[in-house]
C-alpha cells in the first residue's frame, strides 16, 4: 500500500483503507453451517482387514460392519464367523475370535507366522453362510531398518519461550536397487502399568463423574497403545528407487519425564496393497471440497464367492517385517521442557480390589520383545 | 465522383436558399468540403453535424462521411459534432475552395449515456449465427463486480448457457462443455488458464479490453481445436491521435496504464498493468490464514503501426504471474507428504498480426502467435523438498483472406499450430531424498484449412456454410504402447514401440462442417438454425471437481482419441418496440464422443502412461435458453432463463476400473435451472445504479453414505456419482457508479475520476461453496456447508483517466 501513496490523493487512500478494514470484518464471519446430506442408518457389506506377517504376535483378522457416514455411528465387530488362512502348500491355520474385543480374530497357534516367498489366501465364513475369500498374496522380503532415532520438537510457548514439547521418532532404511518396493510402517507403544482399572465416582456435590482412584494390578502388566487416527504410513520407491530413505516420520510423542518404549515395524507390501492404502488415504482425505478427487469405489482384495451382491471391503495384507524396539529417554532434558503431559496418576489406590492383567489387543502380561529393563 | 456531384448539388441548393432569402450574395463565395471519420477505426461517420457558427450555416455528413458547406470569404469557426464523439472546433479561413478532412475521437463519458451495445440493436435479427453474444467493456463495467474487480469471465456467466462449477472456480462451462473445451483467444492467442488466484478473478485487465464475443452456437469454420465454444477477447487499439493515462485503485488490485501515439496517426503504444495487494488482508486475519500469500499481477501491451492507409501491423504481448501459498496443507495427490506448498503459474502470450486492406471489400491478414503457460508447485520441507513444473507452449501461424460483396462474405485461410507440452518434472530440493522425475514431453502438430461463405439470398434468407479440415500429428520422441483389449493397464500392454524425433507417432484428421441458416419473418423477427462439428486434439486432464491451475494438459495419441462434438441449435429472435427490446429463445443439443473421464483414483500428475488413467466415453448436453434485453432508455438490462442438462456415460466394459459405468450420470457442472437478471438505471448524468441477481440449481455432488475404519482412516463409501446436489445458489449484487466528469454542465476537467461502490451478495446469503464432511468426534454434526462468499462484500474502487 505504501508504494501507492503519492500516486493518489491522501483522501482516496484513507477511504480505501477504511473499506479494507470493513471488508475484513465481514470476511471473518463464520461461514460454516451444518448440512443434512441424508445419510442412511444401515449400510450393507462386511469389512475384512487381515494382517499376516513373518513376525509373531502381529497376525490378526478384524471383521466389522460398515456404518452410516456420521460421527455417532460405530463399525460393530462381527463375532461368530469362521476364519482361516491357507498357504500354497495347503497348510491351514484357524483363527479364533478374541473374547474381549468383538470382531478380532487371532491365530489358534500363537507362534504362527508367514514365510517369505509363500502365497496365502484368507477365508471367512460368515454366520449367514456367505463365504469370503482373498486374492492370493505372496510375502516379499523387506530391507532391514538401518536406524530409528528421535528428534526433539522445540516450540515457542507464550510464557516460557522456546521449550521442548515432544519428540519425533524417525527412521532410516536403504531401498534395494530393484524397482517395485512398497513399504508400510506401523508402531506399538507399551506402557508398563501398576494400576489396571480407573475408578470413577461422584465426589460430594459434583455432577459429573471424575477419576477418583485406581485399582491395583496383577503384575507385570503392559497397556498396548497403537495409532488410532490416520495411521496409513506408506511409501513407494517410485521416486526414490535405490536411494536411502532417511528421516522418515513414524510418530510424534508429547513430552513427559518418564521413559517411552516403542516398537516400530517396517513391512514389505505388495503393489495391490500399496494401491489400496493409497486409496484409503486419498478417499479419507476427501471432504467435499471442489479440489476433491472424483468419488471412487475402494477396491480391496476380498470378495464374496457365493453371492456376488454381497460387498466385501478391506484388504488381506501379507508382509515380511523388520522390527525395532527401544526406549526413548525423556528424563534427561537439555533444554527447558514444556509442562508435562503424562498419563493420569492416581490420587488414592483401592488396594483391596486387585484386578487381573487380562490378555487382549490392548493389554498384555507378556514382556515386550525389546524390553530391557 | 458521386461525392463531388453531391457537393455540387449541396452548394447549388445552399446558394439558391440564400438567394431566396434575398441576402446580398457575395460573388466571392467558397466551399469547404471533406470527410468526417472515426479517429480509431478510420471509418466514415454518417450523420455528423457540421456548422459554421458565424453565418449559421450547417449540414450533415452522408453515409460516406462526406460534407460540404459554402460561405462567403471570411474567418469562420467550424464545429463538428456527432453523438458519442467529442465535438471539434476548427478555425477556417475561407478564401478559396478547400478540402478539410476531420477525424473525431470517441467520447468515452458521453458514450455511456448514449450507446448501449457496441453492435446495432437489430444485429441479433440480421446476423446469421445462433448463440452469439458480444459484450463491450462498457457494458461489462456496469455489472456489479466482486470486490470491485471488473471481470470478463464472471460477466459472461450472466449470459444464458454459460456457467461454472462454483463461485471462485476457474474457467467456464459453455453449453455442457468442460472448461478446456472453450477456445479462449486474447488477440488471437489462445489462453490456457484464464483465471487469477484459482478462479476468483479472470486474467483480462479491463483497462485493456475492448470487447468480448462468445460463440456458443454457430462457430465460424475459421476456429477449431476446441469442441464447445469460442471466446474472443479483443484488446483495445492504442489511440493513434491522442495519449492518455488511466488507472484505478481498488480493494484487490491497482491498475495503471497509458496509451501514447509515438508518430501521430502512424504508430501508437498501449500499456496496461494490474497488480494485487491482498496480502495485507490475510496478515490481519486469524492465525489459520495469516501465512496465506495470494498475489497476482499482469501486464498487457500493444503496439499499433500503420505505415500506409491500407496496411497495419499490430503486436500484442501479455504476461501474468500468480503466486498462491497456503499456510499448511499436504498435497496427497503428489505422493509426497509436504507441510506447505506454493503454487505459481504464469501466462506469456504474444501476437504479431499484419493486415492488408487490399480494397475496401477485401483484406488479407497473417499472424504469428505464441502462447505459453507454466505452472509450478513447490514444497520447502528439507527431506522431501521438491519443485514440480509443467508447461504448455503453442506456436502458431495463421493466414486468412476475406472478401465481402453486398451478397456474399467469403473467407478462407490456413493455420499451423505446434505444441510442446512438458507434463510434469519433479526436481528434488538440495537435501531431498527424492529422485528426479521427468515425464516425457509431448510434441504435436495441428494444421487446419477452412473456407466459409455467407450468402444473402434475399433480405429474408441467408446462409453461412463453412468447411474446415483439421489434421493432427503426434510427433516423436514418443513411446507408443499397444494394448490387448479396451482396458489400458500395465498388465494388458501387448507391444511397446519407440518413435524417434521428428517421426509421426500417430495422426488423426477430419472434416468439420459448419452451417448456419437464417430466415427473417419480418424486419423484427427471424428464425435461425445451426449445425457444427468440432474436433479437439489437446485437452486438460483433471480429476478434481474444479480444475487446479496445475492440472495437466495432454495431446491425443494412439490410445487417447481426439474428442469430437456435434451441436445442433435452433433459435427464434424477435425485437419489440423499435428494437428497444430484444428477445430470443434458443434450443440446442450437443453430443460428444471420446469425452474423458478417469479410472478410479487415477494418478494424473505422475503418470508416464496417461492412457492408463484416462477412460473415454460419451457426453450429451441439451438445453433451452430464454433471453429478453432492453437496450434503450435510462433503464436497461436483461433477464435470462436457462434449462440445461449435461450428462456423461462410460461404457460397461470399463467396470473393473471405473465405479460408474453403463449409465448416464450428471457432469460436475450440470446445473438444470439458471435465472439471471441484470439491470442498470441511469439516475442522472453522473450517477448510474445497477443490480444483478442470479439463481441456479446447486451443482451435483456425491455424498458418502457409509464408512468403515481401517488403520485409523475413516474410508467413505459412495453411492452412484453426482446424484445428489449442494443447495441452490442465489445472490444479489448492487453497484453505484459515480462519475462527476460525465457531467454535461460545467467545464471539462482534465483529470476524470470516478468512484464505483459495489456490494456483492447484498443479503449475505451463505451460498454453499462446497459441502464437506468432517467426522469430528467432539461435535455431533457431520456434514458442513462451506460458504467462502458467505458474507456481504462491500468494495470501493476509484478509477481515473487523464
Amino acid at each position: 500500500m505504501a508504494v501507492l501513496r503519492g500516486l493518489y490523493p491522501d483522501s482516496i487512500m484513507k477511504i480505501i483503507q477504511i473499506f479494507s478494514l470493513l471488508f475484513l470484518a465481514l470476511l471473518l464471519n463464520t461461514c460454516i453451517s451444518p448440512f443434512n446430506a441424508n445419510a442412511p442408518y444401515e449400510v450393507d457389506g462386511l469389512v475384512i482387514s487381515g494382517t499376516l506377517t513373518t513376525t509373531t504376535g502381529l497376525q490378526e483378522v478384524e471383521l466389522r460392519r460398515p456404518a452410516a457416514f456420521t460421527t455417532a455411528s460405530i463399525n460393530y465387530g462381527v463375532k461368530d464367523a469362521k476364519v482361516w488362512i491357507v498357504d500354497n502348500q495347503g497348510n491351514k491355520q484357524d483363527f479364533v475370535a478374541d473374547q474381549v474385543n468383538a470382531g478380532f480374530y487371532f491365530p489358534a497357534d500363537k507362534k504362527y507366522v508367514a514365510e517369505k516367498g509363500k502365497t496365502y489366501i484368507l477365508h471367512v465364513l460368515a454366520q449367514d453362510q456367505s463365504k469370503y475369500e482373498s486374492a492370493p498374496e505372496t510375502v516379499k522380503p523387506v530391507a532391514p531398518i538401518k536406524n530409528v532415532y528421535t528428534e526433539e520438537i522445540i516450540t515457542t510457548d507464550a510464557g516460557l519461550g522456546k521449550v521442548l514439547s515432544g519428540y519425533n521418532i524417525l527412521l532410516d532404511t536403504e531401498d534395494p536397487a530393484t524397482k517395485g518396493d512398497y513399504y508400510r510402517w506401523s508402531w506399538k507403544h507399551f506402557e508398563s502399568i501398576s494400576f489396571c482399572k480407573e475408578i470413577y465416582a461422584f465426589p460430594s456435590r459434583a455432577r459429573t463423574a471424575t477419576l477418583t482412584a485406581f485399582s491395583c494390578c496383577e503384575l507385570p502388566c503392559w497397556d498396548i497403545d497403537r495409532c488410532y487416527k490416520n495411521c496409513t504410513n506408506i511409501m513407494s520407491d517410485v521416486l526414490i528407487n535405490g536411494k536411502s530413505i532417511t528421516r522418515h516420520p513414524i510418530l510424534s510423542i508429547p513430552y513427559c519425564s518418564t521413559d517411552y518404549y516403542v516398537e516400530v515395524q517396517q513391512r514389505s507390501i505388495t503393489k495391490a496393497a500399496y494401491d489400496y492404502w493409497q486409496a484409503v488415504e486419498q478417499l479419507s482425505a476427501n471432504n467435499g471440497s471442489i479440489f476433491d478427487v472424483a468419488p471412487a469405489a475402494i477396491r480391496g482384495n476380498m470378495s464374496c464367492i457365493n453371492d456376488a451382491k454381497k460387498t466385501a471391503f478391506g484388504f488381506f495384507e501379507v508382509s515380511d517385517v523388520q522390527e525395532r524396539g527401544f526406549f526413548i529417554n525423556r528424563s534427561e532434558v537439555k533444554n527447558r521442557a514444556i509442562l508435562q503431559r503424562c498419563p493420569p496418576y492416581p490420587t488414592t489406590i483401592e488396594l483391596f480390589t486387585c484386578e487381573p492383567c487380562r490378555e487382549s489387543a490392548y493389554r498384555t502380561k507378556l514382556k515386550p520383545k525389546f524390553w530391557t529393563k | 465522383m458521386r461525392s463531388a456531384l453531391l457537393l455540387l448539388l449541396i452548394t447549388t441548393v445552399l446558394e439558391l436558399l440564400s438567394l431566396e432569402r434575398g441576402q446580398a450574395q457575395n460573388p466571392t463565395s467558397f466551399t469547404v468540403y471533406g470527410t468526417v471519420i472515426d479517429s480509431v477505426t478510420q471509418k466514415p461517420i454518417n450523420g455528423a453535424a457540421i456548422f459554421l457558427r458565424e453565418v449559421r450555416i450547417g449540414s450533415y455528413t452522408d453515409k460516406n462521411g462526406f460534407y460540404g458547406l459554402a460561405a462567403p470569404t471570411g474567418q469562420y469557426t467550424l464545429r463538428v459534432s456527432y453523438l458519442g464523439y467529442l465535438p471539434k472546433i476548427i478555425n477556417v479561413k475561407l478564401d478559396q475552395n478547400q478540402i478539410l478532412d476531420i477525424s473525431l475521437s470517441k467520447d468515452i463519458q458521453l458514450l455511456q449515456e448514449v450507446v448501449v451495445t457496441s453492435s446495432n440493436p437489430e444485429e441479433n435479427i440480421k446476423n446469421t449465427e445462433t448463440g452469439m453474444a458480444k459484450l463491450s467493456i462498457r457494458s461489462i463495467r456496469k455489472i456489479p463486480a466482486f470486490m470491485g474487480e471488473v471481470d470478463v469471465m464472471r460477466s459472461l456467466q450472466m449470459l444464458p448457457g454459460v456457467s461454472s462449477v462454483g463461485e471462485g472456480s476457474s474457467g467456464l462451462n459453455v453449453r455442457g462443455g468442460s472448461i478446456d473445451q472453450n477456445l479462449v483467444l486474447m488477440d488471437e492467442a489462445p489462453v490456457f488458464n484464464s483465471s487469477h488466484l484459482f478462479g476468483f478473478f479472470s486474467i483480462f485487465n479491463p483497462d485493456a479490453v475492448n470487447d468480448v464475443t462468445l460463440s456458443r452456437g454457430a462457430i465460424s469454420a475459421e476456429y477449431g481445436g476446441r469442441t464447445s465454444s469460442v471466446l474472443n477477447v479483443k484488446l483495445k487499439e492504442p489511440d493513434l491521435e491522442k495519449g492518455s493515462i488511466f488507472g484505478g485503485v481498488g480493494l484487490v488490485s491497482n491498475r495503471f496504464g497509458f496509451e501514447a501515439p509515438i508518430i501521430k496517426n502512424k504508430l501508437s503504444i498501449l500499456l496496461a498493468s494490474r497488480g494485487s495487494i491482498n496480502d495485507y488482508l490475510f496478515k490481519l486475519g486469524p492465525n489459520s490464514i495469516k501465512g496465506t500469500i495470494a498475489n497476482f499481477y499482469d501486464l498487457t501491451g500493444k503496439i499499433l503501426f500503420k505505415p500506409t492507409s491500407n496496411t497495419r501491423l499490430a503486436y500484442t504481448s501479455y504476461y501474468s504471474y500468480d503466486i498462491f501459498k497456503l499456510p499448511g496443507d499436504s498435497l496427497s495427490t503428489v505422493q509426497v507428504n509436504a507441510s506447505s506448498s506454493t503454487f505459481r503459474y504464469r501466462t506469456f502470450n504474444q501476437t504479431l498480426k499484419f493486415s492488408w486492406f487490399i480494397t475496401p471489400k477485401s483484406s488479407f491478414s497473417i499472424f504469428g502467435v505464441q502462447s505459453l503457460y507454466r505452472a509450478q508447485t513447490s514444497a520447502p520441507d528439507s527431506s522431501v523438498a521438491f519443485t514440480l513444473r509443467s508447461s504448455i507452449r503453442m506456436r502458431s501461424v495463421k493466414a486468412r483472406y476475406l472478401h465481402a460483396t453486398d451478397k456474399t462474405n467469403l473467407s478462407f485461410g490456413l493455420e499451423a499450430n505446434f505444441y510442446e507440452i512438458h507434463p510434469n518434472t519433479l526436481q528434488p530440493g538440495p537435501f531431498s531424498n527424492l529422485l528426479k522425475l521427468e515425464i516425457a514431453p509431448e510434441i504435436a502438430r495441428e494444421t487446419g484449412a477452412y473456407i466459409e461463405d455467407e450468402w444473402k439470398f434475399s433480405k429474408a434468407f441467408s446462409v453461412i456454410a463453412g468447411l474446415r479440415y483439421s489434421f493432427f500429428q503426434r510427433m516423436g520422441p514418443d513411446t507408443v504402447r499397444s494394448y490387448d483389449g479396451d482396458i489400458h493397464r500395465q498388465e494388458t500392454v501387448s507391444a511397446t514401440e519407440f518413435v524417434a524425433k521428428n517421426k509421426v507417432a500417430q495422426s488423426y484428421g477430419g472434416f468439420e462442417p459448419r452451417l448456419s441458416l437464417r430466415y427473417a419473418l419480418d424486419d423484427n423477427t427471424s428464425i435461425k438454425a445451426s449445425y457444427n462439428r468440432m474436433r479437439q486434439y489437446v485437452q486438460l486432464f483433471s480429476n478434481t471437481t474444479a480444475a487446479l491451475p496445475t492440472a495437466r494438459w495432454g495431446t491425443s495419441d494412439l490410445n487417447l482419441k481426439p474428442q469430437i462434438a456435434d451441436q445442433v441449435a435452433l433459435g427464434f429472435f424477435k425485437n419489440l418496440n423499435k428494437n428497444a427490446w430484444e428477445t430470443s429463445v434458443e434450443i440446442y443439443y450437443r453430443r460428444s464422443s471420446n469425452f474423458p473421464d478417469y479410472r478410479d483414483l487415477a494418478n494424473l500428475i505422475f503418470s508416464q502412461k496417461l492412457e492408463q488413467e484416462v477412460i473415454q466415453g460419451q457426453g450429451k448436453a441439451y438445453g433451452i435458453e430464454f433471453m429478453a434485453r432492453k437496450n434503450i432508455g435510462f433503464f436497461r438490462g436483461w433477464v435470462t432463463y436457462t434449462y440445461a442438462r449435461t450428462k456423461i456415460k462410460m461404457d460397461e466394459k470399463y467396470a473393473s476400473i471405473h465405479n460408474y459405468t453403463g449409465a448416464w450420470y450428471p457432469a460436475n457442472y450440470d446445473k438444470p435451472h439458471t435465472l439471471n437478471l441484470m439491470m442498470s438505471y441511469r439516475m442522472s448524468s453522473t450517477v448510474t445504479f445497477s443490480a444483478n441477481f442470479t439463481y441456479s440449481t446447486g451443482r451435483p455432488a456425491t455424498f458418502p453414505y457409509g464408512k468403515f475404519v481401517v488403520n485409523g482412516n475413516a474410508v467413505p463409501i459412495y453411492p452412484t456419482r453426482n446424484l445428489q446436489r449442494i443447495p441452490d445458489f442465489h445472490r444479489l449484487d448492487l453497484s453505484l457508479i459515480i462519475d462527476p466528469s460525465a457531467s454535461t454542465s460545467g467545464p471539462k476537467k482534465k483529470w476524470q475520476g470516478s468512484w464505483i461502490i459495489s456490494i456483492y451478495n447484498v443479503y449475505g446469503h451463505k451460498n454453499a461453496y462446497s459441502v464437506y464432511s468432517d467426522l469430528n468426534q467432539l461435535q455431533q454434526t457431520n456434514s458442513y456447508k462451506l460458504a467462502i462468499f458467505g458474507a456481504v462484500f462491500p468494495s470501493l474502487t476509484y478509477n481515473f483517466k487523464l
